[in-house]
């Protein structure tokens, strides 16, 4: 394999992870989709089943307007208009967790309308400090458990559990690599790839994921940073599909240095310190939260200016999905935070899988050339 | 040193030709089409007729167009070039509300005239040019007689629709209801001022404002911005060239 192979895989992958299950369900592996990073996947893959990443795609949104209003954000609408479509009908089941409330009336819309699947929802807890947090969430991540066990009719082994997370945290070792690599070489390692390597981790078996990253990344072992001077961007925001918005910081000489998305670093840090379900529920609990989750008032705002500082960030763009009122009713703090700190700030709202207009070009321009 | 900014915008096309990155030697403005290239060209003409036949050393292109526009040796986002040609044809500018035919948006100067935040608006046409040609059409009024046309009214109406399409319903549902075309016209005005001051208000709003794009031509919005901001805004001189000025200033740093 080499670095061109890589790219061809994770482009292929991240934007259309049909085929990826397809092959799977051809190996008569069992799939399921989940919509949510809160969703506890070393559980899932612990007992044998896939489980993949469902990031709406649908360009165009007819049937599913019957489903939601417009106020609801373009990821739930795209991806109800693909299942109703019968884009995954290839899956065993649908895993849901409790974040943002047309998160939570997706699984219950989406249960009545296919309500012959499985279908599951994990009541994370929006609080994540303290001890009653932690014993609703080992609850409820037993709750879920059972009724995968149910599914597959046999339980979880702790040898098959261990093996899991080892799988997984590697996978989150390889992921910060790149991370780190692609600060050294921004032109061999172009920004967008950190978004398509991290959809394709969600996609695909994490054995075979670690494989295709390992080798991508030990083909820099021996090689010279390169000379760059680009200013440094940090996205935040919640689900990302867009390519573009990396494509053109990079375009105008900086880059997308790191993120805190769902579809990035947000869902690839803190391992799981132990391969037990008391251990899995703790991993999801202390991992950088989202705007749906609640730790402390200034929880998100201190992370988030650590990781500015750590990664010397010269601007951060506040890439949202238009109506995600969790993320809009945190901007104004986290933005008030960020430029306290003298870095600048700028807003991007969109819609998942509609075609960008020259307004995004203008506005990612402009944003480099004020912050260089 | 001659230094030529081109704005390829949505609706229309401008040019400046700068002489020592002080003078404007030229300026030219054609309405845009599909076929660009050829309505620059011939802006080009006009301003190389107008220097004599002299030709600039850089080329700065800006506006939705810029991309595509082979002769420029760089390309600048509208942004720079609306916060660097409204600072230099009104020193001291601190905030710049810009309304074209396609965005709107409202850029923060530093004191030395660096933009140092800005916002646009996204692809609805409200608060744009566009909303107000869409309206003239509907009011069939000339577009550049609204801000005389607006002086006249009584009141200025209510437009509740924010949207394009359901302010043209409004408009023509007021026209039935026999409402004055003047006070439809302020009420308009008042509508697109304040969309974009809502909008600037996610920056700070200076006390020293300029008002640019081809829609600062328009005295009625002009006083709808000044009654929604509470600030007494400017319009510089030729404000719909003030990208292409912006652009011709960036190309002499380059020369």
């Amino acid at each position: 394999m080499d670095r061109a192979d890589y790219i061809k895989f994770v482009e292929s992958v991240s934007r259309n992870p049909v085929e990826q299950i397809n092959s799977y369900k051809r190996q008569e592996r069992p799939v399921f989709g989940y919509t949510c990073s809160y969703v506890p996947e070393e559980l899932i893959d612990a007992m044998g089943i896939i489980p993949v990443r469902m990031l709406g795609r649908a360009q165009t949104i007819q049937s599913a307007e019957r489903h939601f209003q417009s106020y609801c954000c373009s990821q739930v609408r795209s991806l109800m208009e693909e299942f109703i479509d019968g884009v995954y009908s290839s899956l065993d089941g649908l895993l849901f967790a409790h974040t943002c409330d047309t998160m939570q009336q997706f699984h219950d819309i989406y249960k009545k309308n296919f309500p012959k699947a499985f279908v599951k929802n994990i009541n994370f807890p929006s609080r994540l400090d303290g001890e009653i947090p932690y014993n609703y969430a080992l609850a409820e991540t037993k709750r879920f458990l059972k009724s995968v066990e149910e599914f597959t009719g046999r339980p979880l082994s702790s040898d098959s559990l261990k093996e899991s997370v080892t799988a997984y945290n590697k996978n989150r070792t390889l992921l910060e690599k790149l991370y780190g690599l692609h600060l050294k070489y921004p032109v061999d390692i172009p920004s967008r790839l950190l978004l398509q390597s991290v959809i394709m981790s969600q996609c695909v078996d994490k054995r075979e994921a670690n494989k295709w990253l390992e080798q991508f990344l030990s083909s820099f072992d021996e090689k010279a940073p390169e000379d760059s001077k680009r200013k440094r961007i940090m996205l935040v925001g919640s689900v990302n599909i867009n390519e573009e918005v990396y494509d053109l910081a990079d375009e105008f000489g900086a880059m997308i240095a790191d993120d805190d998305l769902c579809t990035g670093r947000r869902y690839f840090s803190t391992q799981v310190s132990e391969p037990t379900v008391e251990g899995v529920t703790r991993r999801y609990l202390s991992r950088p939260h989202c705007a749906a989750k609640h730790r402390d008032v200034h929880s998100r705002e201190r992370w988030l200016l650590e990781l500015i500082e750590k990664r010397s960030i010269d601007g951060v763009i506040f890439l949202y999905l238009k109506f995600c009122d969790p993320h809009c009713f945190d901007y104004p703090d986290l933005r008030k935070a960020i430029e306290g700190k003298k870095v600048p700030t700028q807003l991007i709202e969109m819609e998942q899988s509609v075609a960008q207009s020259g307004q995004l070009r203008t506005k990612l321009q402009a944003f480099v050339e004020m912050i260089s | 040193m001659i230094t030529l900014g081109i704005d390829l915008g949505s609706n229309t096309v401008k040019t400046v030709l700068l002489r020592d990155g002080s003078q404007v030697i030229a300026r030219s403005l054609r309405k845009g089409g599909h076929d660009m290239e050829t309505v620059m060209n011939e802006c080009l003409e006009e301003v190389y007729s107008a220097a004599s036949g002299e030709k600039p050393d850089k080329i700065v292109a800006t506006g939705y167009g810029r991309v595509s526009c082979k002769i420029a040796d760089k390309e600048i986002s509208e942004i720079s070039c609306h916060g660097r040609g409204a600072y230099f044809s009104m020193q001291g500018a601190r905030t710049v509300i810009d309304i074209g035919g396609q965005d709107s948006k409202a850029i923060s100067l530093s004191d030395n005239g660096k933009v140092i935040d800005f916002v646009m608006n996204d692809k609805c046409a409200a608060g744009t040019g566009r909303f107000l040609e869409v309206m003239a059409q509907a009011l069939q009024v000339p577009l550049v007689d609204f801000g005389d046309v607006s002086l006249k009214a009584d009141r200025s109406v209510d437009i509740s629709n924010t949207c394009t399409v359901f302010a043209e319903s409004e408009v023509i549902s007021l026209m039935a209801r026999r409402e004055s075309k003047e006070n439809i016209i302020a009420g308009l005005h008042k509508a697109i001022a304040a969309r974009v001051i809502a909008m600037a208000k996610r920056l700070r709003i200076e006390d020293e404002v300029a008002f640019t794009g081809g829609v600062a031509l328009n005295s009625g919005v002009k006083r709808a911005l000044e009654s929604a901001s509470g600030k007494s805004i400017k319009t510089p001189d030729h404000p719909q060239h003030i990208g292409a000025l912006g652009a011709a200033l960036f190309a002499f740093d380059m020369a």
